[in-house]
């Protein structure tokens, strides 16, 4: 049932899958992501750079859902506005397999085939934010026009009409 | 079969083939949501803009005049005449890079050519073709560029994607200013019709009606009568608005979305309520009922145009000086452009506090005054009372807005302000606030719905500090000074750092006024318990 | 590509000044004749390009305030960020002109843990790189009086011996002169590897970089390698002085190079980027202060425009207004 992974290959892993999605940014992007580490100047990279191997611990020890989720929440929320298709916005977390092979010393089917299905877990929790950000932002989109000035127009009209004892025009 | 990994689709998909910058290309129908949609015919013909036409970026032909690149080139040389900051920028940078991660669009995007000194070089490759003899003979190697069509559809995306916010501006060892160059790129667009909806709209409705939204006078008095009698029913305060009024001592201006959108209206109460509190004789204006100018946002003529209706409306009513609301845009015009503009103001008196005494020498020639400035004298005066637990509720931070903080220098004020009518107060990182602030990413005339994702892209950095203080400190209030930040802040936060509202400052300065003959509160301006939920079912 | 096409063109004109050894013709051209004309193209250039700068007109006050502004006398305003006068901004042009003040914002002093230290220091080392080269070219090009003035001034020979004060080497090598290749040599790979960087680099930035580098080597060179006869070419330039064209007499290659890349740099610098030091002192958002409210800015060609006067605006809205109950001006 348990993967066993050490605290070293889990170190290796996450800073290899940390350079392989930002590989995935533009050059100049990638080296700004990478070598900005105040966390308010560079929100992306900081994203990643705590979140990851929360993410990784999940997929090898399970765990509490909830947290993996929040994890994932921060990278997700990011990709889900940036110029990505929704594809490519969760498939971050799919580069864990080859990072995983790639790094694992357990190379057996066995620990690879569990490896892999965990990871297939994630992707799916991925994809839940990804719908959720992408239908967030389509909320705030709609509401905001509401809010704007719809809701005062609509507090005066009836007022109006209360004062008027009437509709009235604006 | 070679399967490909995910690793290499990933590689395929996210690293198309990097071109240089040089080479322009913009898809407007695989971004929506990261532009905005151009003006309507409309508002350019009444406003006697060049070029109106239904047209839009999606299209292939934006139907522009025979000649747009000369009209361009025109535009462009006078400018050059006209503004030394457009020679000097066009000049002047080394392409070192200290700005480069310093604009909010690229953090959040990633997009390179949001790097500022690109969104520069974008005008810059131009100008080294037309007008540098480098340029005309070495092209591409001096950095020159042709203005083909492409080039200009690159412009409408990336120029309509600078908020105007001057934050790289502060580290630009040349301090050469983004917001200038975008200003002038807009400025040329505008010369062939490429503009956006957002923009010019509001100027057309300000010109014609006096505020953006075009509320006509009629509804300016009901809206306002609504506001106050709303406060009666939710506190019992009564305050009476003056409109109009002829020899008033103090002729007030404000955005139209503080009397005309939630959540400016409590801001806009909050500035009543101070006023009749402390019995200030002002007056609004139902001419000039607009402090915000997206001629900012077109052209410096139009700024001219619609900063006109101040001091000609000052004149008329015969007032002594001007008061001004709470708006980040608003202020960098009647600070850094409508004395030059539209003075001098010899009908006015230098601004003298009617109630403590103290003469704004900083206002000595423009006569107008924040009202953050206003009100602070008053705090440091002791001439209002002040119940700051009234605000016990909010966790409170505050967002330095763009044009106040990089076109003024306002930081202080507010501050002080909100340290006395408020017991929890919060910065936010060190490197987010003040000069270095972020943008709302909604200013400039990009705060529209349909170009969201940009805006939210953007709202990143900002959105990311606020959520930092909202879990170290459990803030749940952001306060700002800026209209345009009241209008774009709450979806910024609903999606960053859920949990946060937004306000502006003078509703929680009327949250802990304490009125004379006022019954005790138990609400504050948004109609809520002034307790905590949780904390009232122990309390009480 | 851009790197490398400037590289090419630096060396090819390292090149011709290596034939210029071959004759005495050469010699003259290269040596005095085209220098001089360089010098005279370089003083026009940038008198030139100055004056269309003050020339064009500030329509409007515009400095980036980056501190408290100045308003009520108990709030502490904050003088070189944010100018309230002129000797605000004197101080505001000092800190940028010789501290690149707004670079050094660029870096942040923290606490920061090992492993993310490198970091920081990349963005420390522009501004350290920008100081280290401004200040050493400023050096050495004061040194380089000692070749045109005679006597030689007391203060260009005490810089000269504050600059050798580590007593380095025969001929004492100067602190400058190394700073001066490694930081041009710290730029030039920035540029190159820095992929944000490199994305922004236009080819004439490589070829400013290799010029100066090739100029600080080749004089490197020549006082440590080759040892020129520095009174020969003293010589010569004193004849220049009284319109003498000479070519100094026993010189090699590396004073050919050295001088001709001088001479293509005098030419570049007032049409290219490398006239940015001026700038500094015309950027409207640095040179003006912040004092706007309180003391009116002319613009010289404000134009005679008009808005939508209270007038126009009360005939318009005549009937709501009239409804509404408000007080006309006209009835």
């Amino acid at each position: 049932m348990s993967l066993n992974l050490s605290r070293d290959e889990r170190t290796k892993m996450v800073a290899r899958w940390f350079d392989l999605i930002v590989d995935g940014y533009p050059a100049e992007t990638a080296r700004f992501l990478r070598e900005q580490s105040d966390p308010f100047a560079n929100p992306v990279g900081a994203g990643l750079r705590e979140e990851l191997a929360p993410i990784l611990d999940w997929i090898v020890d399970g765990g509490d859902g909830a947290a993996v989720e929040s994890a994932l929440d921060r990278i997700v929320r990011i990709r889900a506005l940036q110029d990505m298709s929704p594809s490519q916005a969760v498939s971050f977390v799919l580069i864990l397999k080859d990072v995983h092979e790639e790094i694992a010393a357990d190379t057996t089917a066995g620990a690879k085939g569990k490896f892999d299905s965990r990871v297939d877990g994630a992707l799916l929790i991925a994809f839940d934010v990804f719908s959720r950000c992408r239908q967030q932002v389509y909320d705030i989109r709609v509401k905001e026009v509401r809010n704007r000035s719809l809701k005062v127009m609509e507090r005066l009209n009836s007022w109006r009409e209360e004062r008027a004892g009437g509709p009235s025009t604006t | 079969m070679s399967e490909k990994s995910p690793q290499e689709l990933i590689q395929i998909d996210l690293n198309p083939p990097r071109k240089k910058w040089m080479d322009p290309s913009v898809d407007f129908e695989s971004r929506r949501g990261t532009w905005s949609y151009p003006g309507g015919v409309k508002s350019i013909e009444y406003m006697g803009f060049a070029n109106p036409r239904e047209w839009s970026p999606t299209d292939e032909d934006w139907k522009l005049p025979e000649n747009w690149q000369q009209i361009i080139h025109d535009g462009f040389k006078e400018r050059l005449g006209k503004y030394r900051s457009l020679r000097v920028f066009m000049e002047t940078c080394v392409r070192c890079g200290a700005c480069a991660d310093k604009c909010h669009f690229f953090i959040g995007s990633g997009d390179p050519k949001n790097m500022p000194v690109l969104r520069s070089e974008l005008l810059r490759s131009i100008y080294r073709n037309d007008f540098t003899l480098a340029g005309k003979i070495l092209g591409a190697f001096a950095g020159g560029r042709k203005l083909t069509l492409d080039v200009l559809k690159e412009w409408f995306y990336y120029f309509f994607q600078c908020t105007e916010c001057r934050r790289c501006s502060v580290y630009c060892p040349y301090g050469i200013d983004t917001a200038e160059v975008t200003m002038m790129a807009r400025e040329l667009m505008m010369l062939v019709g490429v503009n956006i909806n957002w923009i010019c709209e509001p100027v057309a409705n300000c010109h014609r009606t006096g505020n953006h939204l075009g509320i006509q006078p009629h509804t300016f008095k009901d809206n306002i009568e609504f506001l106050c009698e709303e406060l009666e029913d939710d506190l019992g305060i009564t305050v009476n608005p003056v409109i109009n009024k002829k020899g008033a001592e103090v002729l007030f201006i404000i955005p139209s979305a503080d009397y005309f959108a939630d959540p400016g209206t409590y801001t806009f109460i909050g500035y009543l309520m101070l006023f009749q509190q402390i019995g200030l004789d002002y007056t609004m204006s139902a001419y000039a009922s607009e402090g915000g100018n997206f001629g900012l946002f077109t052209s410096h003529d139009t700024i001219k145009k619609l900063n006109y209706k101040i001091y000609h409306e000052a004149k008329r009513l015969g007032v002594k000086w001007i008061i001004g609301g709470e708006c980040g845009h608003m202020w960098r015009v009647m600070h850094q452009y409508m004395d030059t503009m539209n003075g001098p103001t010899d009908f006015l008196e230098v601004p003298r506090s009617p109630i403590t005494g103290t003469v704004f020498e900083n206002a000595r020639s423009t006569k107008m005054v924040h009202i953050c400035e206003f009100t602070a004298d008053l705090i440091r005066n002791k001439k209002i009372k002040l119940d700051p637990s009234r605000n016990d509720k909010y966790r409170v931070t505050f967002h330095d807005s763009c044009n106040p903080s990089r076109a003024l220098g306002l930081f202080e004020e507010p501050r002080y302000i909100l340290k006395n009518v408020c017991n929890n107060f919060f910065e936010m990182p060190e490197n987010t606030i003040r000069e270095h602030t972020f943008c709302c990413a909604g200013g400039a005339g990009l705060g529209n719905d349909e170009n969201m994702e940009m805006r939210l892209r953007g709202g990143l950095p900002r959105g990311n500090a606020l959520k930092h203080v909202r879990d170290a400190h459990d803030v749940n209030l952001m306060s700002c000074i800026c209209a345009i930040d009241r209008a774009t802040l709450p979806p910024l936060a609903e999606y960053w750092a859920p949990g946060v509202e937004i306000s502006g400052v003078h509703e929680l300065v009327a949250n802990a006024l304490v009125m004379d003959g006022e019954t005790e509160r138990t609400k504050n301006l948004r109609g809520e318990s002034l307790k905590a939920e949780t904390e009232e079912t122990t309390d009480v | 590509m851009g790197a490398l096409v400037s590289l090419v063109a630096v060396a090819v004109l390292a090149l011709l000044a290596v034939t210029a050894v071959a004759s005495d013709n050469l010699r003259l051209v290269f040596g005095a004749v085209i220098p001089g004309v360089a010098f005279a193209v370089f003083l026009v250039g940038v008198v030139a390009r100055v004056t269309r700068w003050a020339r064009a007109p500030v329509p409007f006050r515009i400095p980036t305030t980056a501190g408290q502004q100045k308003s009520l006398p108990w709030i502490k305003n904050s003088e070189l960020d944010n100018p309230s006068g002129t000797l605000g901004v004197v101080g505001r042009m000092f800190l940028e002109v010789l501290f690149f003040r707004s670079l050094f914002r660029n870096t942040k002093v923290e606490l920061i843990t090992d492993k993310e230290k490198v970091n920081y220091i990349g963005t420390k080392y522009l501004w350290a790189a920008a100081m280290a080269f401004h200040w050493s070219m400023l050096i050495v090009v004061f040194r380089h009086f000692r070749f045109f003035v005679e006597p030689v001034p007391r203060v260009v020979e005490i810089i000269q011996s504050l600059d050798g004060f580590f007593q380095v080497g025969v001929p004492v090598i100067y602190a400058t002169s190394v700073l001066l290749i490694v930081s041009l040599g710290y730029l030039l790979l920035r540029r190159l590897a820095d992929a944000k960087v490199k994305y922004i680099s236009l080819p004439t930035d490589y070829f400013a970089l290799y010029l100066l580098l090739g100029i600080a080597i080749s004089g490197f060179l020549m006082r440590h390698l080759e040892k020129v006869d520095i009174v020969n070419v003293k010589a010569a330039i004193a004849g220049w002085a009284s319109f003498q064209l000479v070519a100094p007499e026993g010189v090699g290659a590396l004073y050919f190079i050295h001088v001709f890349l001088v001479s293509v740099l005098f030419v570049y610098f007032p049409f290219s980027k490398l006239l940015h030091a001026p700038g500094v002192f015309l950027s409207p958002t640095r040179n003006l202060a912040n004092n706007n409210r309180a003391k009116r800015h002319v613009n010289p060609w404000n134009p005679p425009i008009v808005g939508h006067t209270y007038a126009e605006w009360e005939e318009e809205f005549h009937d709501k207004l009239v409804a509404s109950g408000f007080v006309l001006d006209k009835e």
